[in-house]
């Protein structure tokens, strides 16, 4: 009787894994040298891969994402606004840290999509041009490098321009 | 032969009907709504569905090419929609349920809502993307018009600015 029972919880438990989910996190690779996990790690991957509740992250985030200063090269924007907008008209604002990174906790906004965002920085609002209607990992679309497919990451400047120290180290 | 026993060839007959589909090398040919009047139906159509998280993404079965989600022959960036995707969006867009596409158009677009495209954008049946177009939007109107013969080009227009809603 043990037995079966054990064998039926082993079944479930091989049931419940995501082998595809599993096999993107794998691809995604190991954690880069000195950045340990947590809120600075991983710029640029899908975020909502592993922190959208059923995966393997701790924390879990709605919307998650990375902010770069340049459309070429890969210099993260710390302290840029990014401000998101959703079809119920609900406001939401949170800021990126020095990874470029950002990240909403789904108890303090859970859009209901579509959902507009625009990014500012020293005054100025740059709209992004669609609207995002179901993914929450900015990276699942503005992967690297741009293709057909993917926008590229995203960034807050086409060209080269000054931007002001931060407090990053 | 008993009742039950004819009731369940008859059954058997009817299953085995059920299950068979039209043949693998099968094609449905018809004359699709103009290409010509296509493009802004398609702008509207990108800016409602084609995202790279819906259905400007490879995988999709209705695959919507242009300036902000999937692009097209080695194109990246968002320069302006190209004639190539544009024929690339027609493409998809009437290969798409097409027998009853053909259907609505030789009744002059009428209840086009059986037509997937609107059926699902319009949320008459379930759609993981939601009602992207909603019953009488410009969004709607676009398409339904486009299939009707005659373009609302100002319906279109506006369907193809998907602006953030304004503060409360």
């Amino acid at each position: 009787m043990r037995a079966l029972l054990v064998s039926c919880l082993l079944a479930l438990a091989a049931c419940s894994s995501d082998p595809v989910r599993e096999q993107r996190i794998e691809l995604l690779g190991p954690e880069v040298a000195g950045v340990p996990p947590g809120p600075l790690h991983r710029p640029n991957q899908p975020c909502l891969l592993c922190h959208d509740g059923d995966g393997p992250g701790d924390a879990v985030f709605s919307v998650a994402g990375t902010v770069f200063k340049l459309q070429q090269g890969f210099e993260p924007l710390p302290d840029a606004l990014v401000r998101l907008v959703d079809s119920q008209r609900r406001h939401f604002q949170t800021a990126t840290n020095c990874a470029g990174n950002f990240f909403v906790d789904p108890h303090d906004f859970d859009p209901a999509y579509p959902l507009w965002v625009s990014i500012e920085f020293g005054g100025v609002v740059i709209p992004m041009s669609t609207p995002i209607f179901r993914e929450g990992s900015c990276a699942s679309c503005h992967g690297d490098p741009a293709s057909t497919e993917s926008a590229g990451h995203v960034y807050f400047a086409p060209v080269e321009i000054p931007f002001p120290p931060s407090s990053c180290p | 032969m008993t009742r039950l026993a004819m009731l369940f060839v008859v059954l058997l007959v009817a299953l085995a009907g059920g299950c068979s589909g039209p043949p693998s090398d099968g094609r449905f040919s018809f004359t699709g709504p103009p290409r010509a009047s296509f493009p802004p139906v398609s702008d509207a159509l990108a800016a409602r569905c084609g995202s790279v998280d819906c259905h400007g993404a490879a995988a999709r079965n209705l695959r919507v090419y242009g300036a902000n989600g999937l692009r097209i022959n080695g194109v990246t960036g968002q320069g302006a929609t190209t004639q190539e995707e544009y024929d690339a969006t027609y493409t998809s867009v009437v290969s798409i349920d097409p027998e009853v596409l053909a259907i609505v158009l030789q009744e002059g677009g009428f209840a086009a809502e059986r037509w997937i495209v609107i059926s699902k954008g319009g949320g008459h049946e379930a759609h993981k993307g939601g009602t992207a177009m909603p019953l009488g939007s410009v969004s709607d109107r676009c398409v339904r018009s486009w299939v009707r013969g005659a373009v609302d080009q100002a319906a279109c227009l506006e369907a193809s600015e998907f602006l953030a809603p304004e503060a409360p």
